[in-house]
């Protein structure tokens, strides 16, 4: 990535930056083109950009108290001031330290939390009876260390309930997506009930996909027994690393051999890989991970296939591609989403013109 | 000169004018989120944002032209606004849901509180409108200083007048 020096400071200090080089009726063409490039990454910096704007109103007002002092005065205070020593201090924002700050803590809860999380799994050892719950919100991401040395990381807006035992241990995927590595240990296997199956390794890796529909089990690495719990269902297959089973509502199951598992874990790295996947399907996908929702609206529309990589928290850049699709047209709904729909009476128009 | 004053004070006349328009026709103020949002989307559908003479001032017109659009609750339209591209940056938007009183107070103690220089750069610039060159020259830094200065000046004073 090229922008890390930009990752630095903040957008508002950038928006600053860029509100103060633009401040001339015609500025050169590569700084207009790198500006641009900029401001359309984003609706935070259109954002960070339009409140420079009122701020500036609100200075450039006729009654706006100005100090008294004369342009001479002002000149001979800063020119006696200890310049030197100040500036670079006062040039680095405040507000970067504070993130910097408040960054540090976060690590500090986050140790602190895993080590609770682990004095808590010490303690409830022995009694299998108590679950722990672990959840994560929209946009989320969290990775627990069991007692037993097992991990679990936890998608976006998931829940599961675990209870360890003497003789097992048993994870509840009550909603969501979990990636399990799974410690060895033949004397205990290690369960994981996502409604409809459970799956029993005893020392492996797999990820749990558990939507409304249908639950996705991959396998990353070693084996685990599938067993149905509807009554009546069909026996199902042993998974082993790279195979993927897909059990839909009505009990219909799929079998996937040599899938892409890095795909499927993609996740972990707050990243969406999608080939050749409907447009409807990945709009749900950005839905699950961002407080924005993005609605695509028309059946064929929603059929229209796209291949692409997304960090999954840039709403924006999907937003961006999706504008930039001809016959596409993306409006806000109002309520910090968008609306894609398709042009048809724009386009057909301009065919009569054209 | 003259003529310079002049076009200041037909501005701020009309920067009043138009805020009494939007007190008036506001029910609710226009949320700066929801506002960027719409800017943001009508940006992307214009073809070449690079060719504009000043894309930061075209973007200012396009937030002022939706909000003005929201504001007399027309339905918004998908054109894109015909749009003066002489415009320079300046006050361009409505001090939407700002305390007027409340923000200027907030102004001056944010200029009491900055360095003498920083102070200095940003009342040479927004108080008595100088270029930049001419307030490197008098406070003996570099162009580049000055717009540091005033980058992180503008920073300071937008939290101010936002609370922060």
């Amino acid at each position: 990535m090229s922008n890390d020096n930009e990752e630095l400071t903040s957008t508002s200090q950038q928006a600053a930056d860029w509100w103060v080089a633009m401040q001339k009726v015609t500025p050169a063409p590569d700084e207009k083109r790198e500006f641009v490039d900029w401001l359309i990454r984003g609706p935070e910096r259109v954002e960070a950009s339009l409140r420079l704007a009122r701020a500036h109103t609100a200075i450039s007002r006729a009654d706006m108290p100005w100090p008294t002092m004369s342009a001479d005065e002002l000149v001979r205070e800063a020119l006696a001031s200890p310049v030197d020593s100040v500036v670079p201090f006062r040039l680095s924002s405040p507000r970067k330290h504070e993130e910097t700050r408040r960054a540090q803590t976060l690590r500090w809860a986050a140790a602190v939390a895993a080590s609770l999380v682990v004095a808590a799994g010490l303690l409830w050892w022995p009694l299998p009876a108590h679950p722990e719950q672990y959840q994560t919100n929209v946009g989320e991401l969290r990775s627990v260390l069991l007692a037993d040395g097992s991990r679990v990381t936890l998608n976006t807006a998931s829940k599961i309930e675990v209870r360890l035992g003497t003789d097992h241990r048993s994870v509840k995927l009550l909603q969501g997506e979990a990636l399990f590595e799974v410690s060895h240990d033949p004397l205990r296997p290690f369960e994981v009930d996502a409604g409809t199956v459970v799956v029993r390794a005893v020392g492996t890796a797999f990820d749990i996909d558990r939507r409304a529909t249908r639950i996705a089990v991959t396998m990353t690495e070693g084996q685990a027994d599938m067993i149905a719990l509807n009554p009546g269902a069909v026996k199902l297959p042993t998974l082993f690393a790279r195979d993927r089973l897909i059990i839909e509502q009505g009990g219909a199951t799929a079998l996937e051999h040599e899938v892409n598992t890095s795909e499927t874990t993609a996740w972990l790295q707050h990243q969406l890989v999608f080939h050749h996947r409907p447009l409807g399907d990945i709009a749900g996908e950005f839905n699950r991970y961002n407080a924005a929702h993005i609605e695509v609206r028309g059946a064929s529309l929603r059929s229209q296939e796209m291949t692409g990589t997304f960090r999954a928290n840039d709403v924006a850049s999907f937003v961006a591609v999706l504008s930039g699709m001809p016959g596409v047209q993306v409006v806000a709904d109002g309520a910090g989403g968008y609306i894609v729909t398709a042009q048809a009476a724009a386009a057909s128009m301009d065919h009569h013109h054209g | 000169m003259q003529s310079r004053s002049l076009i200041l004070e037909w501005r701020q006349r009309w920067n009043r004018r138009f805020f009494h328009f939007l007190r008036r026709r506001v029910r609710s103020s226009i949320d700066v989120q929801d506002l960027a949002q719409e800017t943001y989307l009508r940006l992307l559908r214009a073809r070449d944002l690079a060719e504009v003479r000043n894309p930061l001032a075209y973007m200012l017109q396009v937030a002022r032209h939706i909000s003005m659009e929201w504001c007399d609750g027309q339905p918004r339209s998908n054109s894109m606004v015909e749009l003066d591209e002489d415009m320079l940056v300046d006050g361009q938007l409505p001090e939407l849901e700002l305390d007027v009183e409340l923000s200027h107070r907030r102004l001056e103690e944010a200029l009491a509180s900055v360095s003498p220089m920083m102070r200095a750069v940003l009342i040479l610039r927004l108080r008595d409108e100088l270029p930049y060159a001419d307030i490197a020259t008098r406070l003996r830094i570099s162009d580049r200083q000055v717009r540091r200065y005033l980058a992180r000046g503008y920073e300071q004073l937008r939290m101010a007048i936002e609370g922060e």
